[in-house]
């Protein structure tokens, strides 16, 4: 007998802000939270979003912060993603808890 | 200092940590990392983490072709819960369990979960779509015995 799972998500995306900056789109950022461990402060998510995919498709960047350092430096920021060379560094992300990094070079599969 | 992306370093692999992508056309994917582990500055009441994402197609992975920027992730005030009672006629049940002040506008969707488990794909059939609800402080939605799809 087939076996029947429940998925259950729930997405909290009020706020949520999609660019495209030239040729591609990405959109649809959502978090699945999964565990959250109240004495050691860890948390276990997944992240979904939906991108375009061609053969140039290589890298995609995630970062994370908490509320209140959310694009801090807030002089930083203003007009961040909005042209090709407008990606986030070293001092943009000095607040950032976590960045990831996926790559899949030469690849569109 | 720029962070542009070195291919001779690779992070070793965390258990449980996986990327995968699942093909909704021959020109859109669905991209999903499941299991980040993130440990927290504090976890004392209400958390919000935000999430921006960009994407390269250029050789070196700097230059931004597009982005998505806002996403949140509150900790420790909205939880869903779902049941399901295998007994036929199969039936399931949503909880969302909400311990933090009224919050508005949240949608929820109930997918039967086919392989990849845990990953929304295009096989997930869509059983029940809620929202936009508005949980008090406190509160349970209970969806009760919603009938499961015949398979």
């Amino acid at each position: 007998m087939k076996k029947l799972l429940l998925f259950l998500t729930l997405f909290i995306t009020t706020g949520i802000y999609n660019q495209s900056v030239a040729q591609c789109t990405i959109s649809d950022l959502k978090v699945n939270l999964k565990q959250v461990n109240t004495t050691t402060c860890e948390i276990v998510f997944d992240l979904s979003w939906t991108q375009d995919v061609n053969t140039g498709n290589k890298f995609a960047y995630l970062h994370m912060w908490n509320q209140s350092g959310y694009h801090t430096p807030a002089e930083n920021w203003p007009g961040m993603y909005a042209g090709n060379q407008d990606y986030p560094v070293a001092a943009d992300l000095v607040n950032a808890l976590a960045t990831i990094v996926i790559e899949k070079r030469f690849s569109s599969s | 200092m720029v962070y542009n992306p070195d291919p001779s370093y690779i992070l070793p692999q965390l258990t449980g940590l996986s990327v995968t992508k699942v093909h909704l056309t021959s020109a859109i994917e669905r991209m999903t990392v499941q299991n980040v582990r993130l440990i927290l500055p504090s976890c004392s009441g209400v958390q919000t983490i935000k999430f921006d994402a960009w994407a390269s197609q250029a050789a070196h992975g700097d230059i931004v072709h597009c982005a998505t920027q806002g996403a949140n992730l509150v900790i420790n005030e909205v939880k869903p819960i779902g049941l399901i009672n295998c007994v036929v006629p199969r039936k399931f049940q949503v909880i969302i369990q909400n311990s933090g002040p009224a919050i508005d506008n949240v949608y929820y969707d109930v997918h039967i979960d086919y392989p990849p488990i845990g990953i929304l794909n295009p096989t997930d059939t869509v059983v029940f779509e809620g929202g936009p609800i508005t949980p008090s402080c406190q509160c349970l939605l209970h969806r009760p015995d919603y009938r499961l799809p015949a398979v």
